[in-house]
């Protein structure tokens, strides 16, 4: 798998995605509480996904197939842990879950291996932050948001946009109305409408195929490193 | 004899002075009753026709599947403002009929009546209460499931709350997340208005909830940061600063405690009361930052003040202030020609939506007029 390029064997990368994915589970899920506990398990297996799967690929040239495989690796987690650890929820929201799960790592992890080699890491460090950004937009646009609601179409495609809400959609987590956004953000007070899940499905699935289209091109573009 | 004189000479000395006093006060009673009990006839006849307007606006907006604003909650209070306005417009009117319709198409599996996922309790509370407004006995076994299903929407021990937790009895949106006080005064509402049993235990856990969202040190079992009477959106929490009570929660507060049976001489009732005449205003929605929640605050002053029974509000300066002729002459002056009313300054909690706003404005000018 794509961690022999790291010299470690794929079992143990995925043993240990699955130790760290159980971990953050069990240390965020009590924190989050009841409200968004639906949610807990696919940031843990999204957390292990980004933190223990993705960068043995960092150092591939051809890193497509490895990143394919970590986030089918990813949706098994998210399936799993959701159906062990998590709330009783149907099979199809579990299967939904994972699959938006895995779409939004594959398309970070995408974004991060079309950058050169030498610069996947700081690429890395900056898709990070970027999904934290995203995340956080109810906060840190909050002074703002009330004049936004005038377009009620803008608040609507500020919550689409948001990581949490793909992975808060299948559970059908109302997180913008929980404790802490509620008092960190007018958000939840305004008018909107979460996307529905077959959208967000639809959306991610079709920017994950046009980056994995873009890594594939540049893979053949790119001259063997052994030519000179 | 000359005793006598003197005595009669006292007693006439003192009713000439007495008496234009007496008459004075006499003059003000008079006044104060006539304001208690009628509006001048011609803001009367003004507000009419505000309402008049207000209910062609809101006609106009229906949408061919009969919602307003593509809500079931809009929709239900836009509807309400016309069951219970001055014209009593009647349940089989086609418009209040497509209407209803509409609503009807929303009830779901287990008892909500909601478009939405994420505004269920606000949703399935107002649609109760106008389906009973409506007052047809063919809507009664939505109306008891819906009820079921508030009821199932309180958190208590079933859910993992013990009495001891300050969330306990309290109602949120619909998604199992954290409770507020609107969300339980909107559910407290729909319950009285569909009559269910006073001794159903759903009232004193709400009490409970209620009681710890008030800034109220001698009856508050928690500690608050603010200790001032008036009401917090939640426990120790407003969306208006920390802890901070505000007009448009006090008067949800004292709807909460009136409905719930509270009399009205309990503390609980007298602090929130006496929070009103020490913040009484009509041109903002007190202690609220800007012009935010302006119009919930009208509807819920409105309904508060009706049901407390207080014709007067006397301020702690011992000025009198008759409600009534004073929201009435601000719903006024707000009205937009073409006869709706929108929250120009903010749109938090929908006000950016004229549907929504009118029919506030109108159940608050339905209450003034006394329905």
């Amino acid at each position: 798998m794509s961690s022999e390029a790291n010299g470690a064997r794929p079992a143990t990368v995925g043993l240990l995605a699955a130790v760290t994915a159980v971990g953050l589970d069990l240390l965020v899920r009590p924190r989050l509480g009841p409200v968004l506990a639906p949610v807990s398990a696919l940031l843990a297996a999204l957390g292990a996904g980004l933190f223990v799967l993705l960068p043995p690929l960092e150092a591939r040239q051809a890193p497509l197939r490895g990143l394919f495989s970590v986030a089918v690796l990813t949706a098994l987690l998210a399936g799993l842990l959701q159906w062990v650890l998590g709330p009783p929820l149907a099979a199809a929201a579990i299967v939904l879950g994972a699959a938006l799960t895995a779409l939004l790592l594959f398309c970070t992890g995408a974004l991060v291996l079309l950058a050169p080699p030498p610069w996947r890491r700081a690429a890395h460090g900056l898709a990070l932050g970027a999904l934290l950004v995203l995340a956080l937009t109810p906060v840190w646009l909050a002074g703002w948001l009330d004049a936004l609601s005038r377009w009620s179409s803008a608040i609507d495609a500020l919550i689409a946009l948001n990581p949490l809400t793909a992975l808060a959609v299948a559970g059908q987590t109302d997180y913008l109305r929980m404790d802490w956004f509620y008092r960190h953000s007018p958000l939840g007070s305004l008018r909107f409408d979460y996307p529905r899940p077959m959208l967000l499905l639809v959306g991610y699935s079709l920017l994950a195929l046009a980056l994995g289209l873009a890594l594939f091109r540049r893979r053949h573009r790119q001259p063997p490193l052994n030519r000179s | 004899m000359h005793r006598m004189t003197t005595l009669l000479c006292v007693l006439a000395l003192t009713a000439s002075l007495t008496a234009p006093t007496l008459a004075a006060a006499a003059t003000d009673e008079e006044a104060a009753a006539n304001a208690t009990t009628d509006l001048d006839p011609e803001l009367e006849a003004e507000l009419g026709r505000a309402i008049d307007l207000g209910i062609t606006y809101l006609r106009g907006q229906q949408a061919d599947d009969g919602a307003w604003s593509d809500s079931v909650g809009v929709t239900a209070l836009a509807l309400r403002a016309q069951l219970e306005s001055p014209q009593a417009m009647p349940g089989d009117d086609p418009m209040i009929e497509k209407g209803v319709a509409f609503i009807l198409k929303h009830v779901n599996d287990d008892g909500s009546i909601s478009e939405t996922n994420h505004n269920r309790n606000y949703n399935t509370a107002v649609a109760m209460t106008t389906l009973a407004a409506t007052g047809e006995p063919k809507y009664e076994a939505v109306i008891a499931d819906a009820q079921r299903f508030l009821q199932g929407l309180q958190l208590d021990e079933a859910d993992g709350y013990e009495p001891s937790h300050n969330y306990y009895g309290g109602i949120g949106y619909g998604g199992d997340e954290r409770p507020d006080l609107s969300n339980l005064y909107m559910a407290l509402e729909a319950m009285k208005a569909t009559d269910l049993d006073p001794d159903d235990p759903l009232w004193d856990k709400a009490l409970t909830f209620v009681t710890r969202s008030q800034n109220n040190s001698e009856t508050n079992d928690i500690e608050v940061s603010v200790d001032d009477g008036g009401f917090a959106y939640m426990p120790n929490y407003s969306p208006h600063g920390e802890g901070r009570s505000y007009g448009g929660m006090t008067s949800a507060g004292l709807l909460s405690l009136l409905f719930a049976g509270v009399d009205k001489t309990d503390p609980r009732v007298q602090a929130a009361y006496d929070w009103i005449r020490a913040n009484y205003t009509v041109e903002t929605n007190p202690n609220a930052t800007g012009k935010q929640g302006l119009f919930y605050y009208y509807n819920a002053f409105a309904k508060a003040m009706a049901a407390y029974g207080e014709p007067l509000v006397t301020d702690t300066d011992g000025v009198s202030h008759d409600w009534r002729r004073d929201l009435g002459k601000r719903l006024l002056a707000l009205q937009d020609a073409d006869g709706s009313w929108v929250n120009k300054d903010s749109s938090r909690w929908w006000e950016g939506d004229p549907n929504l706003v009118t029919s506030w404005s109108l159940i608050a000018l339905n209450h003034i007029h006394g329905r």
